[in-house]
């Protein structure tokens, strides 16, 4: 069993409905804060908390233009979080299946002590 | 560009050819546990098995020795329907750590059992810590909204 920092930081930041909308947003390309914020009924200042919390869990980065700053999504982590996903139901599925050989073992010994 | 946005989560439902009071115990006993999960010696184990009350066990690699910590806190025990444990590191942060949501629903002589794993507890407030049923459900809701 291992969750290491760095995937609970990435697990926290996923958690929240908003912060997966932006990053969804952001999986179209780039964006700048403004464009984020926009389909959001949400204050500035939250919308920057939630983009905070992406970037320390390496979702998202931060470029500056000439011109302006852009946010765009960082997809390594991501993979790190399938691949989590993928690699405990692999795990789970077989630890189950003892599970159920075992159950099986304990019918018998009901059985036998009737 | 595909990606995965979601929470990083599954279920696996299984039903079973048993009675629902004995996968309770297969879960909650100490020697049934040690009958079925993978390389754990016995005396490794303790379950105190109420909400709140912390488990352990560990597993040890049979060729290297190598040792694996593994505990957490029961956050919600409804006997032969419902365990809800953080699954890691047996003394790390629940909000960190991942929770695993047991469900046995007895069918006759059957038992459906759903096991739903999610990676992460989350942080009081922000609507996806494990603080009830109703408000699991409430996110399971929400999640499927989600995704449409």
């Amino acid at each position: 069993m291992a969750v290491k920092d760095s995937l609970s930081l990435i697990f926290a930041a996923l958690a929240d409905p908003t912060r997966r909308n932006i990053l969804t947003k952001l999986s179209q390309g780039p964006a700048t804060v403004r464009e984020i914020a926009e389909p959001f009924e949400i204050s500035a200042p939250a919308i920057s908390q939630h983009l905070k919390v992406l970037e320390r869990a390496g979702l998202i980065e931060r470029t500056a233009n000439a011109q302006w700053r852009t946010l765009s999504i960082r997809t390594e982590p991501l993979d790190e979080a399938s691949a989590w996903v993928e690699k405990h139901r692999r795990e789970w599925n077989l630890r189950i299946d003892a599970l159920e050989e075992h159950l099986k073992s304990m019918i018998k010994k009901e059985e036998q002590s009737t | 560009m595909t990606m995965s946005t979601s929470v990083p989560e599954f279920t696996i439902t299984r039903i079973l050819n048993v009675r629902r009071d004995l996968v309770w115990r297969a879960w909650t006993e100490k020697n049934e546990l040690a009958a079925w999960l993978p390389s754990t010696p016995l005396e490794s184990i303790s379950f105190d098995v109420r909400e709140g009350g912390r488990y352990r066990y560990t597993m040890v690699n049979v060729e290297t020795g190598e040792e694996y910590h593994t505990g957490g806190v029961f956050l919600d025990v409804v006997p032969f329907e419902r365990l809800v444990f953080t699954w890691g590191y047996p003394d790390a942060p629940i909000e960190d750590s991942p929770v695993v949501t047991l469900t046995l629903t007895a069918q006759g002589d059957r038992t459906e059992m759903i096991f739903h794993l999610r990676g992460v507890a989350g942080q009081p407030g922000d609507k996806f810590f494990y603080d009830g049923w109703s408000n699991t459900l409430d996110n399971l809701a929400t999640h499927l909204r989600d995704q449409k």
